[in-house]
């Protein structure tokens, strides 16, 4: 995954590997520590060193998955801040880019370097809503030794201001070297976690820390979780979703316009048919658009009313064909009343071209479980009718699509909300 | 921005378009096309 190429050391003659390609400035030869600059096309001696490869707990190369992502170790630095000594790793991958891993005493933290500054004082800073409290006072810190390759001219011997702020188990890391002040997130990750990852079963044993709670914390169990970056990423896909639906809604219900409308009131014989009953006229004036139509009934029980729409082109006489049904029912069994359907239907016409259209209907009415007996005293007499009101219209907002895009909009973050209650309720 | 997020954006916008893409030329599988021939009575289907 990671590509790569190979150089050859000026002052030892053995074969450096460079990782990051067209990224890294420096590199420390692997088998004498000489330091060079691959930045120019002839690779150049910076500082030459004849002295074996110190053991790296975590060796140069090595890959490892770190919160889903696969990074490859390429560069490690020995610090100190003249009281304790640490080494930081430099990991690297061509999508992500780079992240820092730090082993102090077997404690070993993650990090990301920051692009969003925090703002604040010398005491507190606000980073993305979270308040951070300073950690001691600043220090300086000086590099000891460069393994590996780096995207700036690393050095033996370079010096920063280093100053920390803290929130629980996170800590805000600022570096000041001249000018520049580069600010880094970071978090806690037991060690059993990196020796998995990077197939280290010999990591840097933890150091006893003199609370003696180790690393054991909230943020420390969410290394095998999701980091910051997925949380914060979650939120911004529900919001994105959340805006994208609001924003379909608006074109669904903006674009299907402009509306004309026809109206009329069918009384609907039952256990018969009425055939083509007029509704009325519309215009499709786009060049398509849906047509919905509405059909609302009387208060009725046990019954229901099939409606079968024809829209009719009074240009080519042609028809579309849609169908509606008006159901509702009422009962009562073993478990109590219960009813069944509405007194609504509505009824979706999609793909209509533009024209000027006669909208039909053919109605009839059943009653369940049969029709009614006809008047035997009276056979010429008028049968029972129940009434319905039916409205034609153009446009309309097509709710099935609707519905459709709101699941495969919400699939995504609702699977990673998921995803992350299921593996925080399994601690 | 992340890999995902980025992906999620262009998932959104592919949604977007879709929606302005159907609702122009008024396409929808939900439609309610004429019903079939041979369609029984209606009735409730509580049991």
């Amino acid at each position: 995954m990671i590509a790569g190429r190979t150089l050859q050391c000026p002052s030892c003659g053995g074969s450096v590997r460079v990782h990051a390609v067209g990224y890294t400035v420096t590199v420390a030869c692997q088998y004498c520590g000489s330091e060079l600059d691959v930045a120019h096309p002839d690779v150049r001696l910076i500082t030459e060193y004849h002295r074996d490869a110190t053991r790296l707990s975590l060796p140069l190369g090595s890959r490892g998955m770190v919160f889903g992502t696969e990074y490859e170790a390429i560069g490690a630095l020995e610090r100190t801040d003249g009281d304790a000594a640490w080494t930081e790793y430099l990991l690297f991958n061509p999508y992500a880019g780079y992240r820092w891993l730090v082993d102090y005493d077997g404690e070993w933290t993650f990090g990301v370097m920051l692009v969003d500054r925090p703002d604040g004082d010398a005491e507190t800073v606000t980073w993305r809503g979270a308040r951070f409290t300073r950690d001691g006072a600043a220090q300086t810190i000086e590099t000891t030794r460069v393994h590996g390759e780096f995207y700036w001219r690393a050095w033996a011997g370079d010096r920063v201001e280093a100053v920390a702020f803290e929130r629980g188990d996170e800590t805000l890391s600022g570096e000041r070297t001249g000018d520049e002040l580069t600010w880094t997130h970071l978090v806690p990750v037991p060690r059993r976690d990196i020796g998995q990852a990077f197939g280290r079963d010999d990591a840097t044993p933890p150091r006893v820390s003199p609370s003696g709670g180790g690393v054991a914390s909230r943020a420390v169990a969410n290394f095998a979780r999701m980091p910051a970056s997925d949380e914060r990423d979650l939120a911004a896909m529900l919001g994105l979703a959340f805006t994208t639906v609001a924003m379909i809604l608006m074109v669904m219900a903006f674009l299907s316009g402009p509306v004309t409308r026809a109206y009329t009131r069918v009384q609907v014989p039952i256990g018969a048919t009425r055939e083509g009953l007029k509704i009325g006229t519309i215009t499709v004036s786009r060049s398509w658009q849906f047509v919905t139509i509405t059909a609302d009934s009387e208060n009725f029980t046990n019954r229901w009313v099939d409606l079968d729409y024809s829209l009719v082109n009074r240009a080519t006489q042609q028809s579309i064909d849609a169908y509606g049904l008006v159901e509702f029912y009422a009962g009562r069994d073993s478990d109590g009343s219960w009813t069944e359907g509405s007194h609504h239907a509505r009824t979706l016409v999609s793909h209509v071209p533009r024209g000027t259209y006669d909208v039909y209907v053919d109605a009839s009415a059943h009653d369940w479980p049969n029709d009614p007996a006809p008047d035997a005293s009276n056979p010429w007499g008028m049968s029972e009718t129940t009434s319905v009101w039916i409205e034609a219209r153009t446009g309309g907002v097509p709710w099935g699509n609707f519905w459709t895009m709101v699941v495969l909009l919400a699939a995504a973050p609702c699977m990673m909300l998921w995803w992350r209650l299921r593996n925080g309720d399994s601690e | 921005m992340t890999r995902r997020l980025f992906l999620f954006t262009a998932w959104c916008l592919v949604m977007l378009g879709g929606a302005v893409a159907s609702t122009l030329t008024a396409w929808s599988p939900f439609a309610d096309d004429e019903r079939e021939q041979h369609s029984g009575p209606s009735g409730p289907s509580h049991k």
